[in-house]
């Protein structure tokens, strides 16, 4: 019991910011990731004896924070779903704007407009830094079906911000990224 | 060509808050109230991968989270509206364990958490979003239950309304404890607004008395919904 209490204390304190950071950019609103990061834990208290050792706690603590994500969305989506469709209609009408070409809001909506699955493994890269077998991980699935979804969802985003007109190595030459 | 390097440039500025950001709240005392209140079930020893999430206790670890971490979040947050659930154009929104105020299109729609509040924390919410708004709510009969008592200031639709907090159907005009009280203020009003809006009462507590000039209840129902 006390082994199981330093243990789940440890992996909190380890990976409380990471959760969080996960729930947050992915939630419409900080109460949602509040919420979603305060359950993952519940989650993995609850199951503490599944929990892997390493930096596999992460892994799977991404994995269950995912579940209740789209458990938590699933609850909410009727009326978010209409309000986001109703914000992409109006930012489909509003002509783009001079910053909007810059870049970062074509690649926005360049990027919310990709499939759910490209959006998740391109996440789990760009904001997680995971890498294939670490979102194989995550997802539950094998690592070369990793591989093959994120290759895909690379050349798709690369294909549609062409499309977009965006060109190429723009946002590296502007800096500001880590 | 767009190659895997600038595709990961490109997809990383999209994410307005990074885990950097949120550096020392492990250690705030929201995220040890929550450690706490997590710990106080005995550990589970499963071993079987997650599936079926259960639903206990959510609301109560909301609550231990959302009085302080929210409040560091929304702050972060506030820089950069998150691009995935929140789409385009969606401007601020903050919660406390009161009252939670969104923007939705035109409207901020605020929704009372806890109608007991000290208003203080509605004014805090409102204030957050841009808005100089203070409701107070005080006790009424069930069927004044989310009107407008008393308004000053705004301008626009304001509405208030009632909705059942889950999702079974309710009478909120019969069960008001089981209802949210949902107000709505336009995005472009301005100005400071003060509005007094009948809530349930506890059980035994006096109703608030009409003691100043005030705005007869709407006759024709309760707007918006």
């Amino acid at each position: 019991m006390d082994d199981l209490t330093t243990r789940f204390e440890a992996l909190y304190t380890a990976t409380f910011t990471q959760v969080l950071g996960f729930a947050a950019r992915r939630c419409g609103s900080s109460e949602d990731a509040a919420d979603v990061a305060a359950e993952t834990f519940a989650i993995a208290w609850r199951r503490i004896g599944a929990v892997p050792a390493g930096d596999d706690a992460r892994l799977w603590l991404y994995g269950v924070a995912r579940n209740v994500l789209a458990n938590h969305r699933r609850k909410v989506a009727r009326r978010q779903d209409l309000n986001a469709a109703l914000a992409a209609e109006l930012a489909v009408r509003r002509p783009p704007s001079a910053e909007d070409d810059a870049g970062a809001g074509v690649v926005g909506q360049v990027f919310r407009s990709l499939p759910d699955a490209d959006r998740e493994v391109l996440s789990l890269v760009a904001w997680e830094g995971l890498d294939a077998g670490e979102i194989a991980r995550v997802l539950g699935c094998s690592r070369n079906a990793a591989r093959i979804r994120l290759h895909r969802a690379r050349r798709r985003l690369a294909r549609d911000l062409s499309a977009a007109g965006v060109p190429p190595g723009s946002l590296a030459m502007s800096g500001g990224l880590r | 060509m767009i190659d895997a390097a600038d595709i990961e440039r490109r997809v990383a500025g999209l994410a307005r808050l990074r885990d950097e950001d949120l550096a020392g709240l492990e250690s705030s005392a929201p995220a040890r109230a929550l450690l706490d209140s997590i710990m106080v079930e005995p550990p589970g020893s499963q071993t079987t991968a997650p599936s079926r999430l259960p639903e206990r206790g959510w609301s109560v670890r909301r609550l231990a989270l959302a009085g302080g971490v929210v409040t560091v979040m929304t702050a972060a947050l506030v820089l950069g509206p998150i691009v995935l659930a929140g789409g385009p154009g969606v401007a601020t929104s903050y919660a406390n364990s009161a009252i939670e105020v969104r923007r939705e299109g035109n409207v901020f729609v605020a929704r009372i958490k806890d109608p007991l509040a000290d208003h203080a924390e509605y004014v805090e919410a409102f204030g957050a979003v841009g808005k100089d708004v203070d409701i107070e709510l005080v006790p009424v009969p069930p069927a004044l239950v989310g009107q407008r008592l008393s308004s000053a200031g705004g301008s626009g639709a304001v509405s208030t309304d009632v909705v059942p907090t889950g999702s079974a159907p309710v009478d909120c005009a019969v069960r008001p404890a089981a209802c949210t009280l949902v107000i709505r203020i336009p995005a472009e009003t301005s100005g400071k607004i003060h509005f007094i809006v009948g809530r349930a009462a506890r059980p035994g507590e006096a109703y608030w008395h009409f003691t100043g000039p005030v705005r007869p209840p709407r006759e024709s129902g309760r707007p918006g919904r």
